[in-house]
């Protein structure tokens, strides 16, 4: 048992932050795996920084952060109450990539992997979330979105998938 | 532009590898909102980017309203990411881009300015994408999106984007300096892209853009970039990177600001509660802030809570929502 004292806040953290991870850090990374596969090292590069940038606005979520990953917003806030030392790890590890080559890229990845799992973890769910890139993936996430809609609706927050997704015509307007 | 057989080449090589064929991909296409009118295949394999991680993009335009889930299909070990579009809507670009200024002059709310991205996207994407089918009519509208002022659109969409993410830097370095930068990295980002595609390269989106500058041989923007990509992780170092992005700015842009004004909007979720003489300015009911009594209603319809040019502050109460996340940064044509 743990005492929730603000229900609002874990609630947006457990189900937007499962929707983040789905929507931009899953991709991120398979782009990343991709990428160095090709030897394209400043394509990896540019994702580990994303993905990191993703990986601490789930951890902003947790405590101050917004409920949507708005990166369009140039007021968006990655690092909302996220302390300094959890910044320093994350950066650090996007930093490394700016050094890959073909000897140091596995080493890399193996530790980007460990970074990106213990993201997942915090989230606090009983086995993995789905993978959104896979045969599986959209199932996956129209069940994360009908398992939060009914307590999301019942706290006033909004809905976890946006209307461009789900409104015929969402798109042209 | 890269031409038809080309892409036709590298599409077939991609597909060929994973034991199918284009005729195959073709079929494996849904048909939810009814028979395709046009069918553009799209991305990074395409454009000679592609991986083996790499999924293929689909457009397809049908004759109703859809929607925009991102969800793809499998087949022949391969992801298919396939995206509608409604006739009426892909109809709508050439005026929206070609035909109006950008940015505009009167208020440019969130929803207009996210329209207007994914019709510089996609529109881009049809026009140098390969033609998988088409229905008769559709050969004009292709000819008319692959002309020369679809490069100089995007190329300027680029420059506008550049000169907000800076701006909003600036608003934020006093309180806020790793955020800054991030925004700085993100200015720096969008001036290489606008960069690039002025040179041809339209493929949307900062993740090719280091394939991208090395395809077109700028060294002096894959230098910009290099430099840029070390974004500070603490705020003491976050003011030197922010001086060195602002002068890889000065040598990349070819306009700053001028003629350009900020227009602030509040965020959705966003609600503004008189509190005893103070205001409490809340977001979705998930956090908060107290500010002073001046700040401005949330109005309906909605409208911006403040304008002035590139270039100068907002005043302190509106200055202390942006940087608090409340609002959204908006650049228009100044009208003065």
């Amino acid at each position: 048992m743990s005492r929730v004292p603000d229900v609002h806040r874990r609630v947006a953290f457990r189900a937007y932050g499962a929707m983040r991870f789905l929507d931009r850090i899953q991709g991120g990374l398979d782009d990343i795996e991709g990428a160095i596969g090709a030897g394209q090292y400043g394509v990896a590069a540019y994702q580990a920084r994303v993905v990191a940038l993703a990986c601490l606005s789930i951890r902003s979520l947790a405590c101050e952060g917004d409920v949507h990953l708005d990166t369009d917003s140039p007021s968006f806030d990655f690092f909302a109450g996220v302390p300094e030392e959890a910044i320093v790890e994350a950066f650090a590890l996007a930093d490394a990539a700016l050094e890959l080559d073909d000897g140091n890229a596995a080493g890399w990845l193996d530790r980007f992997r460990t970074y990106v799992s213990g993201t997942e973890r915090l989230l606090g769910y009983d086995r993995p979330l789905p993978v959104l890139r896979s045969p599986e993936g959209g199932f996956g996430l129209v069940g994360l979105a009908r398992r939060w809609t009914p307590l999301l609706d019942q706290l006033g927050l909004p809905p976890l998938l946006p209307d461009v997704w789900t409104t015929p015509g969402g798109a042209a307007r | 532009m890269s031409s038809q057989p080309l892409l036709s080449e590298r599409l077939d090589a991609f597909l060929a590898g994973r034991g199918t064929t284009r005729h195959a991909l073709v079929d494996a296409i849904d048909e939810p909102f009814g028979r395709p009118l046009l069918i553009v295949a799209a991305g990074s394999v395409l454009h000679g980017f592609g991986n083996e991680r790499s999924d293929v993009d689909i457009h397809v335009v049908v004759d109703r309203e859809v929607s925009r889930m991102p969800i793809g299909s499998y087949a022949h070990q391969t992801l298919i990411d396939t995206k509608y579009f409604s006739a009426a809507e892909v109809e709508q670009w050439v005026l929206a881009i070609r035909d109006e200024p950008w940015p505009p002059r009167e208020r440019l709310d969130r929803d207009r300015w996210e329209r207007h991205q994914a019709q510089v996207i996609n529109c881009a994407r049809f026009a140098h994408g390969l033609v998988l089918g088409q229905h008769e009519g559709w050969t004009t509208w292709l000819e008319t999106i692959r002309q020369p002022w679809l490069v100089e659109r995007v190329a300027n969409w680029w420059r506008v984007e550049s000169i907000r993410r800076e701006t909003a830097a600036r608003w934020l370095a006093e309180s806020k300096p790793l955020l800054a930068a991030v925004r700085m990295f993100e200015a720096v980002l969008a001036a290489l892209e606008g960069r690039a595609a002025a040179a041809g390269q339209l493929h949307y989106g900062p993740k090719w853009l280091s394939e991208k500058l090395r395809r077109l041989g700028d060294l002096c923007a894959i230098e910009a970039l290099g430099a840029a990509m070390r974004v500070p992780a603490s705020a003491p170092q976050a003011p030197a990177y922010i001086a060195q992005c602002q002068a890889g700015l000065d040598r990349l842009r070819s306009r700053d600001g001028a003629g350009l004004a900020a227009q602030i909007w509040y965020l959705p979720g966003v609600h503004v509660h008189p509190l005893d003489g103070r205001t409490l300015v809340s977001r979705w009911n998930l956090r908060a802030i107290e500010t002073s009594a001046d700040t401005p209603p949330v109005r309906s319809p909605r409208e911006p809570i403040w304008q002035g040019a590139v270039g100068t502050t907002p005043p302190p109460h509106v200055h202390t929502l942006f940087v608090e996340g409340m609002t959204w940064l908006s650049l228009v044509e100044n009208a003065a």
